[in-house]
C-alpha cells in the first residue's frame, strides 16, 4: 500500500487504504487479505499507541483473524469487517478531530471538501485507477449476467446468487470508492434487489430478473462512459474543478457510446514472460550468428545451422506477437446467452442455450465484430426456428426449445456454429419467396446449394410478419458480409423438422495468410491460399474460345472463365497461352475462375499490409513484403471472380 | 493570389527543400518532409494513373509514390544514381499521410524569406498555378515551391483507402 510506505502517515487517508483494501479484497487471493490487515496496523501506528482506540484495537484483531482464519469463514469474515468498517471511521475521524492535526471529517469521498489542509488523494482523478476500474467492472458485470442466466435457470442456486451478489458489492464498493455515485447506488439497488432471496426469502421472479438485468444494462453503459472516447480519462479535465467525479458519468452517460471506452488487450502474464524470453533468445542467436558471420574459420554449414535457429525463434516470436491479440469469445457468447434469454421471453419461447467451447480464442477485432453477426443469426434461431411450445408438444419434441453454440479450431481457423432443434426450413416457402421475388425463374428448380444460398440474400426473409425480433429480411445477408469481411465464410444447413445450422468458418488472425507467389510478366502477385482450388497447365482440348473474346476452361465437367492475369492487369510480356502457362483456379462463393499466369513462384506467409493512401485498386487487396524487400501486390480474388462473372 | 498561397506566404524566413525535375527547381516546405531516401525497387499497381509510380516498401510500411514527371507533364528520363524518393507526410482530410515524390536529384535547404517569394498568379492563365505556392528568387536562381497538399489532393488520388471489405462492413452496419 503506497500510503503505507509514505511517511508522515495521515490516519484520514490510511483510513481510505482500509476502505481500498477491504473493497478489493478477495476470498481466493491471500495477498489482498494480508492487505487489510497491513493497512489496519499502519493505521493503528499513525494514531499512536499512547492513545487507546477500542474500535480500531478491535477491528485490526478482526482483520489478523480473518486473514488467518480458515478459507471456508472468509466470506463471513469478509463481511462482518465491513460492517465494522463505519465504527471504525468513526473512532478515527473522532481520534483525528480530537488531535487536531488531521483533517475535517470526511463524511464519503464525494463529499470531501477543499477545506482539507492535507492534499487530498486525488483517486478518482486518478487514470490508472479509473482504467483500472472499467477493465474489472466490465468482467464483473460479465460474470453477474451468467450467473444471473444460470440462476434464472435455477432459482434455487445459492451460489450463483452469491457470485451476483458479491459483483454488486464488489462494484458497489470500487465505484463508492472513485466517487462514481452513480454507479454505487445502481450497484447497490440491485444488490438490495438480490439480497431478499439470499437471506431465503422468495426466489426472484421473472420480473425481478428482467429489473437486474436492466440495471445491468445500466451499469454497463455507465462503465462504458468513465472513460473519454480516446481511452483517457474524462474525470482528469475536472481534477481541479472541485466537482464530484460522478458528474462525469453521468454527463458522458448522455452521449451514449457503444464502444467500450478502453481499446486495450487483456494479455496473460506468462504469455508475456513467454515471449520475453523468446526477444531474448532472439537477440542471441542474432549476436551468434553475426559473430559467426564474422569469423573466418566457420563453414557454410555452421551458418546455415545458425540460420535456422534464427529462423525457428522468428517463427515463434511471430506466433507469440499473434497470440497478444487473441482473445476467448466468452465474453461474446455471454452477452449471446443474455440476448437469446431476452428474445425467447418476448417470443413467449422457452430456449435453452448450451455453448461450447467459449474459450476458443481469437483476434480481438473478429471478436468485437462477430458479435453482430452472432446476433442476427441467434435472433433468427429463436424467433423461425424454434417453434411455440404446443407446436413442440405436438412434434414429439420436449416444449424446451435448444440451441447449441459451438466454437472450435478446426483446419487452420475457427469454426462458430448455431445449430438449433426448430422446425427448419420450409424449402416449398423458400423456393416460393425466390421465386416471387424474381430470384428464381418459375422453371428453374435450384439445388439444395443454390436453395440455401438464397438465404444470404439481400432482404429475403420467410416470415410473413415482421415482428420486432425479426422478419425484416436484412439479417443474413449483413451475416455473409460480415463475415466475409473477416475474410471468413458462412454456410446453412438444413434437416426439415430437425432445426438448422448455420456455420461461420474464420480465419485465425486477419494479418497473415498463406499466399501462392505467381510470376506474370515480370511481375509478381499473390493469391491467398485459402481460395485456391487447384492449378494446372491445360491441354489445347480443355481450352476452348469465345467469340474471340475470352477462353473457357473445361475443368470437372463444368467450365470455368480465364482471366488472364498479365492482360488484366496492363502487364506486357505476359504469356497468355493458357497450354503454355498456368492456370490457377480459384473460388468464391461457390463460383470459380482460372486466373493465368506465367508460372508458380512459391508459397509463403503473408503479412497483409495496407497500401497507403492510393485510390484503391478493384482487384488488388493489399501489400506485403516479400522476402527481397519488394513489395508484393495481393488479388483481391472475389472481386476478381466478380468481375470475370458479369 | 490564391487562398492556399495567401497561408504560406507569411512573414519571416523559411526553410525549403529543393529538387531538381528536368532543369527546373521547385522546393517543398521542410517541415513536410519526413525523409529522403534512395531509390528503391518499385512495384507498379495495376490500373491506376499514370503518374502513381507504385508502391515502395519503406522499412515496413507501403507507401505509394508518385512520379512528379509525369504529374507535371514532363517525358520520362531513364533512373540515375542520383534519382531520390522525397517521402512527404501531410495532413489530407485528417488523416495523415505518407507519400513519396520521384524526383531527378535533391539539391539542397534553402532559406527563403517571405519577401522573396512572389505569387504564381502574375503569370495569368498561361501557368496552371494551381499546384504552386509562389516563385521564389535565390541567388541560385527562381525556385518554384509547391504547395504539396494540392498535388497530393488531386481527385481520385487520395481518396481515402477503403477496401471492399471496410465498405461491405461500413454497409452493413448502416443496415444494423
Amino acid at each position: 500500500m503506497a500510503a503505507v510506505r509514505h511517511a508522515p502517515a495521515n490516519p484520514s487517508a490510511l483510513l481510505d487504504e482500509v476502505a481500498q483494501a477491504l473493497v478489493l479484497a478477495d476470498v481466493d487471493e491471500p495477498a489482498t487479505l494480508t492487505a487489510i490487515v497491513d493497512a489496519v496496523a499502519a493505521l493503528r501506528t499513525a494514531l499512536g499507541s499512547s492513545c487507546d482506540y477500542p474500535a480500531v484495537a478491535a477491528f485490526a484483531d478482526d482483520a489478523d483473524a480473518v486473514a488467518a482464519g480458515p478459507r471456508a469463514g472468509l466470506e463471513a469474515g469478509l463481511e462482518a469487517l465491513g460492517a465494522r468498517y463505519d465504527a471504525l471511521k468513526r473512532a478515527v475521524e473522532a481520534a483525528v478531530a480530537a488531535s487536531g492535526a488531521g483533517s475535517s471529517p470526511a463524511e464519503s469521498g464525494s463529499e470531501r471538501q477543499n477545506a482539507d489542509r492535507q492534499p487530498a488523494m486525488p483517486l478518482a482523478d486518478d487514470p490508472e485507477l479509473l482504467r483500472d476500474f472499467v477493465v474489472r467492472s466490465v468482467e464483473h458485470l460479465d460474470t453477474a449476467t451468467e450467473q444471473l442466466l444460470v440462476l434464472e435457470k435455477n432459482p434455487s442456486d445459492a451460489e450463483a446468487l452469491n457470485a451476483v451478489f458479491r459483483v454488486f458489492h464488489t462494484i458497489k464498493g470500487m465505484a463508492g470508492f472513485l466517487a462514481l455515485t452513480e454507479i454505487e447506488e445502481l450497484a447497490h439497488g440491485a444488490e438490495s434487489a438480490i439480497d431478499a432471496p439470499r437471506r431465503g426469502a422468495e426466489p426472484l421472479s421473472g420480473d425481478a430478473f428482467d429489473a437486474v438485468f436492466h440495471t445491468v444494462d445500466e451499469m454497463r453503459s455507465l462503465v462504458a462512459a468513465v472513460l473519454g472516447e480516446d481511452g483517457s480519462t474524462t474525470a482528469s479535465s475536472f481534477a481541479g474543478s472541485g466537482r464530484p467525479a460522478a458528474s462525469v458519468a453521468v454527463q458522458s452517460a448522455s452521449t451514449p457510446q457503444r464502444r467500450s471506452g478502453t481499446n486495450s488487450v487483456r494479455v496473460d502474464e506468462e504469455r508475456l514472460d513467454k515471449m520475453l524470453d523468446m526477444v531474448g533468445e532472439l537477440v542471441i542467436a542474432e549476436s551468434m550468428f553475426s559473430e559467426a558471420a564474422r569469423s573466418q574459420e566457420s563453414s557454410f554449414d555452421s551458418l546455415a545451422a545458425q540460420l535456422s535457429r534464427l529462423d525457428k525463434i522468428t517463427r515463434e516470436l511471430q506466433e507469440m506477437a499473434t497470440s497478444l491479440r487473441m482473445v476467448p469469445l466468452h465474453g461474446t457468447f455471454v452477452r449471446a446467452a443474455r440476448l437469446v434469454r431476452d428474445v425467447s421471453r418476448k417470443a413467449g419461447k422457452r430456449v435453452d442455450l448450451v455453448k461450447y467451447g467459449d474459450d476458443t480464442e481469437l483476434d480481438k477485432l473478429v471478436v468485437d465484430r462477430i458479435y453482430d453477426p452472432l446476433v442476427h443469426i441467434l435472433r433468427n434461431a429463436v424467433d423461425h426456428g424454434i417453434e411455440q411450445p404446443e407446436m413442440r408438444r405436438a412434434a414429439g419434441k420436449p416444449e424446451t426449445g435448444r440451441i447449441e453454440l459451438r466454437a472450435y479450431h478446426s483446419g487452420g481457423g475457427i469454426h462458430i456454429e448455431i445449430r438449433d432443434d426448430g422446425a427448419g426450413l420450409d424449402r416449398a416457402r423458400v423456393l416460393e419467396r425466390a421465386r416471387e421475388r424474381g430470384l428464381v425463374g418459375d422453371d428453374q428448380t435450384p439445388s439444395e446449394e443454390e436453395l440455401l444460398a438464397l438465404l444470404f440474400e439481400p432482404g429475403f426473409s420467410t416470415s410473413d410478419t415482421v415482428t420486432d425480433i425479426s422478419g425484416r429480411g436484412v439479417g443474413m445477408d449483413v451475416v455473409r458480409r460480415t463475415v466475409e469481411s473477416l475474410r471468413g465464410q458462412v454456410d446453412a444447413i438444413v434437416e426439415t423438422g430437425h432445426g438448422m445450422c448455420i456455420s461461420i468458418r474464420l480465419p485465425l488472425t486477419l494479418a497473415i495468410i498463406d499466399g501462392m507467389v505467381v510470376r506474370t510478366g515480370d511481375e509478381r502477385y499473390i493469391i491467398p491460399t485459402l481460395s485456391i482450388e487447384r492449378s494446372l497447365r491445360p491441354t489445347a482440348e480443355e481450352v476452348s474460345g469465345v467469340l474471340g473474346q475470352g477462353s473457357l476452361l473445361q475443368l470437372d465437367g463444368g467450365l470455368v472463365p480465364l482471366v488472364p492475369l498479365g492482360g488484366l492487369f496492363g502487364i506486357d510480356g505476359a504469356e497468355e497461352d493458357p497450354t503454355k502457362a498456368i492456370v490457377v483456379v480459384v473460388g468464391d462463393n461457390g463460383d470459380r475462375v482460372g486466373l493465368v499466369a506465367c508460372e508458380i513462384l512459391g508459397q509463403q506467409q503473408i503479412v497483409i499490409k495496407s497500401l497507403g493512401h492510393t485510390r484503391q485498386f478493384s482487384g488488388i487487396a493489399g501489400g506485403a513484403i516479400m522476402p527481397d524487400g519488394r513489395v508484393g501486390l495481393i488479388v483481391d480474388v472475389g472481386e476478381l471472380v466478380r468481375l470475370a462473372r458479369s | 493570389m490564391t487562398e492556399a498561397s495567401s497561408t504560406a506566404v507569411r512573414a519571416g524566413t523559411d526553410k525549403y527543400l529543393t529538387f531538381r525535375l528536368d532543369v527546373e527547381e521547385y522546393g517543398v516546405d521542410i517541415l513536410k518532409v519526413r525523409e529522403i531516401v534512395g531509390l528503391l525497387p518499385i512495384t507498379h499497381v495495376p490500373k491506376t494513373q499514370e503518374f502513381i509510380a507504385g508502391v515502395v516498401n519503406l522499412r515496413g510500411k507501403i507507401i505509394p509514390v508518385l512520379d512528379l514527371r509525369r504529374k507535371f507533364g514532363m517525358g520520362h528520363v531513364e533512373d540515375t544514381d542520383v534519382t531520390c524518393i522525397v517521402v512527404v507526410d501531410t495532413v489530407q482530410a485528417g488523416d495523415d499521410v505518407l507519400m513519396g515524390l520521384l524526383v531527378d536529384t535533391v539539391s539542397e535547404v534553402v532559406d527563403i524569406s517571405a519577401d522573396d517569394i512572389e505569387s504564381a498568379s502574375c503569370f495569368g492563365d498561361a501557368l496552371d498555378s494551381h499546384y504552386i505556392l509562389g516563385l521564389a528568387k535565390h541567388r541560385s536562381g527562381v525556385k518554384i515551391l509547391l504547395n504539396i497538399e494540392s498535388v497530393l489532393a488531386e481527385p481520385g488520388l487520395l481518396e481515402l483507402t477503403t477496401t471492399v471489405a471496410e465498405q461491405a462492413l461500413a454497409a452493413a452496419n448502416e443496415e444494423v
